[in-house]
């Protein structure tokens, strides 16, 4: 289990984390969903003991991350977002070596290094140098590195950054298989779709804070029924909202050539939509339209798209 | 301690999964060795002084001068040239002889009379060695003829003023008087001089002479050159690791930071001592080191090519950038090997560079592996610059940990 209350975390006049709280329970995953720069790592870094938090309180299985850090470390096992593998050793040594530095040793280790060799699909390449092998070996082997000690819990750092979808698939997998074993796993990750189809709890961050947090159907009843409508062309962002908001749309941002708005049962709307723009002297080039998903609640909350 | 090991494995594996760096760290020394050795002719004939001699007093004793260049030894190094002064000085100010002496005018009757006198050497700026090895010859034949004037003054006086008084050789009757004056003279000083004592200045002179010779003139440098520029590489693996990442995955883990570097750089120091192993198998095999001396003098090369790297860990971990990090790294190699011993010896440096480069701590290492390959060394010395390398090395350790554990891993 994790538990972060109140973190905390400056550089300087820069806050990075602000006032987060949350708590991740054992075969459960909770899932940090936000966009680049919103604070997922930093919160990761705190976790694992790499930075040391301004103020707030984490711990991890019981351990204070910062009193007894060695304890709370035992229990962690982490997957960053780089890939921190040593490409001139072959895989079986990478996870011989990662075992070691979590106190394991002997034949037990050799037994598990096998096993995880397996688990992540490498069985076959075990002697290889990681140099040679692809992106998506690598990112398998990554997640190998950082679930060899059998943790109970599991911080992944956005694992599928950079992967192909077959890949992703299998990792996706390999963590639904963590939790499936007991552990406790903490995801982040700026892919909406990842979000709701891995976590089983959410917290919406940006800027370092929490924006919004429950289940994804807590979250998804957050947004009602309202449908996300994007339109590009030439706007007169005032006079639009203006028109906009008097049809019962939510703007969530607008500027002279897009439009972001909310609003509910979107697709018999669209005429009105249009005829309000038209009004107003703009100009329709482009229209997409989106069910209430993860992304819509992020663009009603922030008025920014999850992956700008 | 299980840990400990693994990450020494891990470390060593990577560096023999790169073969050519190992290479490359043994084998540019053994180039430019090779080099040197072709350059200063080691195999070949030794290189001569080229002395010119104006003589000014034209006398036997400015003679005997002359001829103690010409004797034993000295004629190996030494080739004399008798020349006039306008002809020496024209000489050596084009760089065409290594040193002119000149011998004033009186430097007889200064010798014997005990009068003052100086002989004068101009020494060519162009060369190092050659007119270090003149100005040392020519103190100790100073120095021989002022104890040949306190013994046999009254005797030599007498001959020269014979010689002088009769325009021609000294009668028999004079010269069993002479010698049998110096006869009693020496029987006198028979316990003084037996066993005499010049006989240990001779001694002293060979090794000196020895000095000059490759081996112990640039081997003990070049072993160095060798672990410095293998320091400077491996500390660069600690950018590597924080790139990567492994390093904060490292973190990360129950081992304590201490463990984390204690493992890299005793890795890196198994490699100093195989690097330092293979130099002294090549100093055993073409520079006469004694097998026996081997074993302490790659302790010690692995002990102070380890201190390097803790050195330059600790600059690598100051750098803002892993290029920065680099340049800081190089802007000190370089430096420490020119003055520390490692490219130019020693001997050859001027006295003030030299002096402040022998307590560089790449200098000490280097005048240390010196004593310990080719000399006898002496225990306070030794125990000095352990003293000064380690404390200093543990120093850059503690700062390096102070340095990681600060904003090295998180900026």
């Amino acid at each position: 289990m994790i538990t972060v209350q109140n973190l905390r975390k400056q550089y300087g006049d820069l806050v990075a984390v602000d006032d987060v709280t949350f708590t991740a329970e054992p075969g459960r995953i909770f899932g940090l969903l936000g966009p680049n720069g919103a604070g997922k790592s930093t919160t990761i870094g705190c976790i694992s003991g790499l930075l040391k938090p301004t103020s707030g309180r984490i711990a991890v299985l019981g351990h204070d991350v910062v009193i007894d850090s060695i304890e709370a470390r035992r229990e962690l096992g982490i997957v960053p977002q780089e890939l921190a593998l040593y490409e001139d050793m072959s895989a079986r040594d990478n996870l011989a070596y990662w075992g070691a530095a979590y106190g394991m040793g002997g034949d037990a280790l050799k037994k598990r290094v096998l096993e995880v060799l397996e688990i992540v699909g490498l069985g076959d390449r075990a002697k290889e140098h990681v140099k040679r092998f692809s992106g998506g070996m690598k990112r398998r082997l990554n997640f190998g590195c950082g679930i060899v000690q059998r943790p109970k819990v599991l911080l992944l750092d956005e694992p599928t950054v950079g992967v192909d979808p077959q890949s992703r698939v299998r990792l996706l997998e390999l963590v639904r298989q963590q939790v499936a074993g007991g552990a406790c796993v903490l995801y982040t990750t700026h892919y909406m779709e990842e979000a709701q189809e891995l976590c089983d709890r959410l917290a919406i961050i940006d800027h370092g804070k929490v924006l919004v947090m429950g289940t994804l159907d807590e979250l998804r009843r957050l947004m009602g029924e309202h449908d996300l409508v994007r339109l590009s062309g030439r706007f007169d962002p005032a006079a639009a909202r203006r028109g906009l908001e008097a049809l019962g749309a939510e703007v969530a941002s607008a500027d002279e050539q897009s439009l972001r708005l909310t609003v509910e049962g979107a697709s018999k709307k669209l005429p009105a939509i249009f005829s309000v723009i038209a009004a107003s002297g703009g100009e329709v080039q482009e229209t997409s339209l989106t069910q209430p998903s993860l992304e819509s609640l992020f663009i009603k909350l922030t008025g920014r798209e999850l992956r700008e | 301690m299980r840990f400990l090991q693994a990450a020494i494995v891990k470390d060593l594996r990577r560096r023999l999964a790169d073969p050519a760096a190992q290479l490359t760290w043994i084998g540019l020394p053994v180039i430019f060795g090779g080099l040197m050795s072709l350059v200063a002719g080691d195999n070949g004939p030794a290189p001569k002084a080229h002395l010119l001699v104006v003589d000014e007093d034209r006398s036997f004793v400015s003679g005997l001068v002359g001829m103690a260049g010409r004797q034993g030894q000295t004629a190996q190094f030494l080739q004399i040239e008798e020349v006039n002064a306008a002809e020496g000085n024209e000489k050596i100010q084009a760089g065409k002889a290594s040193a002119l002496l000149v011998i004033p005018k009186g430097f007889q009757d200064g010798v014997l009379r005990e009068q003052p006198t100086a002989l004068t050497l101009v020494t060519n700026p162009a060369q190092r060695i050659l007119p270090g090895i003149i100005e040392q010859g020519l103190r100790i034949t100073i120095e021989a003829a002022f104890y040949m004037q306190r013994l046999f003054g009254a005797q030599l006086r007498d001959i020269v003023d014979n010689a002088a008084s009769t325009s021609g050789f000294p009668t028999d009757e004079r010269v069993a008087d002479i010698s049998r004056r110096i006869n009693r003279s020496i029987q006198q000083l028979e316990g003084t001089l037996v066993p005499p004592v010049i006989t240990v200045a001779t001694k002293t002179e060979a090794e000196q002479t020895a000095n000059f010779q490759f081996g112990p003139l640039f081997m003990p440098g070049l072993i160095f050159m060798s672990l410095l520029m293998v320091s400077q590489s491996l500390s660069s693996d600690i950018w590597i690791e924080k790139e990567k990442g492994t390093l904060r995955r490292a973190v990360s883990t129950p081992q304590h930071l201490h463990v984390l570097l204690g493992a890299k750089i005793a890795a890196a120091a198994v490699l100093m001592v195989i690097v330092a192993l293979v130099a002294l198998v090549i100093g055993v095999l073409a520079f006469k080191v004694a097998p026996r001396r081997v074993p302490l003098a790659v302790a010690w090369a692995g002990f102070g090519g380890t201190a390097l790297l803790c050195y330059f860990m600790f600059l690598q971990v100051l750098g803002a950038s892993q290029r920065g990090a680099n340049m800081l790294t190089t802007m000190v190699l370089f430096p420490l090997m020119m003055i520390g011993g490692s490219f130019f010896p020693f001997e050859i440096m001027p006295p003030w560079m030299a002096t402040i480069g022998r307590w560089t701590p790449n200098g000490l290492a280097v005048t240390q592996v010196k004593a310990l390959m080719f000399e006898q060394p002496e225990a306070r010395p030794l125990l000095t610059a352990t003293l000064i390398i380690g404390l200093t090395a543990l120093a850059a350790f503690f700062g390096c940990l102070r340095r990681l554990r600060g904003r090295f891993l998180t900026s």
